[in-house]
């Protein structure tokens, strides 16, 4: 499952949709240009970290608004950019649906990672970092 | 590096950029009492996209009233006109359906002179439905009151007030 996960282009999808443009590439690795803007306001006590729950709070709002039929999950006509591997590798119950849960699940796993002074919260930098990160 | 962790930062990438598709839904919408309804302040060539991401591109039929339960209770409630309540109805809906947390969504009516605003600010799922909490602000005779509530979204797309 290595290379499926490696192409995970959710991004790309998302991206397109927030800059509502031309497809500009968020390919693996490309840090979205407005990705501070989003940290300061996903960061709602402004103490300049997210902690967990900031961050889960974000990342529902961001299914919510993908889930554009509010089905409660996400399929992957969705997420056009996104590898059916790499969907398949999020969907955890495979069902063909990615439900808030199987995101938040693994997005947060993802939040412990990125937190690599693991003090419980990412900053700016610790958040860029990990998106930078190059993926295989 | 082990392999999950390569995509999972393919995920964090995602959800970012998700969520950024969110926020950067910003600028103040506003319901008129004209029966129009107008969404200003999304500028830019972000327009296409955001509209699509947040309101559904189409896809999402927004249900005509929010159901089950006062909107705007207590006195304020008491001295509302029917007008000023389709307005308030029509802003909530707007603002569960299409508003990012902390983005407000005002409702006017030119008529009574009273106005009040809308804005999501916490958004989660309760039993397979989402749910929004919300703070409203009404004024009348310019004295601004302000509540909390929540809402959630009924199958049919309507959204009850549930506290």
């Amino acid at each position: 499952m290595r290379l499926a996960c490696g192409t995970l282009l959710l991004a790309t999808a998302a991206l397109t949709l927030a800059l509502g443009a031309t497809r500009v590439g968020a390919q693996t690795g490309t840090v979205p240009s407005d990705l501070r803007a989003w940290f300061k306001a996903a960061d709602k006590n402004g103490d300049g970290r997210l902690d967990g729950e900031e961050f889960r709070l974000a990342v529902i709002e961001g299914f919510y608004f993908r889930d554009k039929e509010r089905k409660g999950y996400l399929t992957p006509d969705q997420l056009p950019e996104a590898s059916q591997d790499a969907f398949n590798a999020a969907d955890v119950k495979h069902d063909g649906r990615l439900t808030l849960e199987e995101e938040l699940n693994a997005l947060l796993k993802d939040f412990e990672a990125a937190d690599v002074d693991k003090d419980g919260t990412l900053t700016y930098e610790e958040l860029e970092a990990y998106v930078k990160r190059p993926s295989r | 590096m082990e392999p999950g962790i390569l995509w999972r930062g393919n995920v964090l990438r995602a959800i970012a950029v998700v969520a950024l598709a969110a926020w950067v839904l910003t600028g103040c919408e506003s319901v008129q009492g004209s029966p129009k309804t107008a969404i200003g302040g999304l500028g830019g060539a972000a327009v296409g996209g955001l509209i699509a991401a947040a309101a559904g591109g189409g896809g999402t039929a927004i249900a005509a009233s929010v159901i089950g339960g006062a909107l705007v209770g207590g006195l304020a409630g008491n001295l509302l006109d029917q007008r000023d309540r389709r307005l308030a109805n029509e802003a909530a809906q707007q603002a569960f359906e299409t508003a990012p947390s902390g983005k407000a969504v005002a409702w006017t009516n030119p008529d009574s002179g009273h106005s009040g605003t809308i804005t999501p600010v916490r958004t989660y799922q309760s039993n397979g439905r989402y749910c929004r909490e919300f703070q409203q602000t009404v004024t009348i005779g310019g004295r601004p009151e302000n509540s909390f509530g929540t809402a959630c979204r009924m199958p049919d797309g309507a959204w009850q007030i549930v506290s």
